[in-house]
């Protein structure tokens, strides 16, 4: 099997259409913004499209940005139809968009074949020590990233020693 | 004779073709098959249909493409072999 890139704005064409028509849709996961909840080597989620009033913070949505960018990020903060994202695995970046921007929420996690429900409240629990961690957050996310990048590391490492 | 099964739906990702697999209440977009212009044109032509044979197939391909025979009929056997073979037909 191939695995095969496409730009996001020709991608999320055709599922936007099936979640308007009402469907879930199952993706893959991409780009490290959502570590350490979402991998983008293992893991796949379910999107469902819901009513605006439920999203919350601590929501996973899928949010189409100034009609240009797709995010899957989580909700920090809700001001009446404002929203604001951030991902898992950033540290200072957020981003502002509408409660109508919000194409869908993510229903669940699957990790090769097995399926978490993100929105229950073991894992909603989680999310909140997590994000709220502050400053250790991004030292944990420093750790988390040389582990799972170790050959990457690796490669840099031997780059230096050839320069010595 | 050869039947697609259900539970597969052919859809345009940009400028291609694609096969996402469905059930009631999902679509699946994690795995997808790539299909070129040919199958694509043969896919739509025959989803609907009960059952279809290479010979049919040939005959649509002959009828839109500018081919020999030979050709056609070798391509429209492979079109149903790797249909059986990824589980898209029976």
């Amino acid at each position: 099997m191939q695995t095969k890139k496409i730009d996001n704005n020709t991608f999320f064409a055709p599922v936007s259409e099936f979640l308007k028509e009402g469907k879930d849709v199952r993706i893959r996961v991409r780009g490290r913004s959502m570590l350490p909840f979402l991998n983008q080597d293992k893991d796949e989620v379910m999107l469902r499209k819901i009513s605006t009033q439920i999203i919350e913070k601590g929501t996973i949505v899928l949010a189409h940005i100034d009609g240009r960018q797709y995010i899957l990020h989580r909700v920090l903060r809700r001001d009446g139809d404002t929203l604001i994202l951030r991902g898992d695995g950033n540290i200072g970046t957020t981003e502002e968009c509408g409660v109508e921007d919000v194409m869908a929420v993510v229903q669940k996690k699957i990790r090769a074949g097995k399926e978490t429900d993100l929105s229950s409240p073991l894992w909603s629990f989680y999310a909140s020590v997590w994000n709220n961690l502050h400053f250790c957050r991004r030292i944990l996310l420093f750790i988390y990233n040389v582990a799972t990048e170790e050959k990457y590391l690796l490669k840099k490492l031997n780059f230096k020693q050839q320069k010595l | 004779m050869t039947k697609i099964k259900s539970g597969f739906r052919l859809c345009e990702v940009g400028n291609e073709y694609v096969i996402v697999a469905h059930g009631l209440e999902n679509i699946n977009f994690s795995k997808v098959m790539n299909l070129n212009e040919v199958a694509a044109y043969l896919w739509k032509a025959v989803v609907e249909k009960d059952s279809f044979d290479a010979e049919m197939l040939t005959e649509l391909i002959l009828a839109e493409y500018d081919i020999d025979a030979d050709t056609a009929s070798k391509d429209a056997g492979e079109f149903i072999a790797q249909l059986l073979e990824q589980g898209l037909a029976e």
